[in-house]
């Protein structure tokens, strides 16, 4: 189970740090977010942030150049369930090609996205 | 959208880049992925260009080693690259499975598909690549990059 602060380093070269911040949940990620460990990683930490009752969540993807669509549909459908129950996941500095390809398959305009981490948080307030 | 009828050279006029093979294992195709990306860097390919043959290459290895090979690691998918004088780009990947018609993908698009957690691959594909060609029946895919 991740610990707050903590990285963690997926054989695929995918980095999650999660830490809480004013009740919301901030993942930071490191590396490319595609099929393999790097969306099992993010799965299984965003899968326990929901089962805390962690439903704000901060998704900073400022280092992350792939998405791929698997870790799309991994955001979507989270970005669903957090919605289903009163929460949200907000984007930070999302990357040139993560835009372009959130755009591509029509999927940016859903989400809220905010130049840094603070603002993202301080959203939710 | 990509063209359906390919200006494309015929084999012969290809040059051979890459020609791997690689077990229908998920956690073995971002190696691919990587690998293709490197030589396109050390042909000086732009990186916008780079970039979205590597994710078209990463979505075409996923769907071979899910839907082509159900995840079975004792199956391969074979990964070719080539490319013509004109430095245009052609990636064929292969899997053993029983193919599909592309025909009756849905569009990842539409409303009621945008929170869907799958179905937007090869729509990403058809999108990143100048042209896209399914082949022996779905299970080869063919996609050009100019």
């Amino acid at each position: 189970m991740p610990v707050a602060g903590a990285w963690f380093l997926a054989e695929d070269s995918l980095d999650i740090n999660v830490r809480k911040r004013s009740q919301v949940q901030v993942i930071q990620l490191r590396g490319a977010l595609r099929m393999g460990p790097g969306v099992d990683g993010l799965r299984q930490t965003m899968e326990e942030a929901l089962g805390n009752g962690d439903t704000r969540i901060v998704l900073n993807l400022a280092e992350v150049p792939m998405i791929d669509s698997s870790g799309i549909g991994l955001v979507v459908r989270f970005l669903a369930s957090t919605k289903q129950r009163g929460g949200n996941v907000k984007l930070v500095q999302p990357s040139k090609f993560a835009v372009q390809t959130l755009r591509l398959v029509g999927v940016l305009s859903l989400f809220e996205i905010f130049d840094n981490d603070d603002a993202a948080v301080e959203s939710f307030a | 959208m990509p063209a359906e009828n390919s200006g494309a050279p015929e084999n012969s006029a290809l040059s051979k880049l890459l020609d791997l093979s690689m077990p229908a294992d998920r956690e073995v195709i971002a190696n691919v992925v990587d690998a293709i990306s490197a030589t396109l860097a050390r042909l000086e390919v732009p990186e916008q260009k780079r970039f979205e043959v590597a994710l078209a290459v990463q979505e075409a290895l996923a769907n071979a080693v899910v839907h082509g090979c159900g995840n079975d690691p004792s199956k391969q998918v074979r990964c070719r690259v080539k490319s013509d004088p004109n430095g245009r780009i052609v990636i064929i990947v292969t899997d053993p499975g029983p193919g599909f018609s592309p025909a009756l993908l849905s569009d990842p698009k539409r409303h009621e598909n945008l929170y869907d957690d799958h179905g937007r691959g090869v729509y990403l594909i058809r999108q990143l690549m100048d042209e896209v060609h399914f082949e022996q029946g779905g299970n080869e895919i063919r996609m050009w990059k100019y």
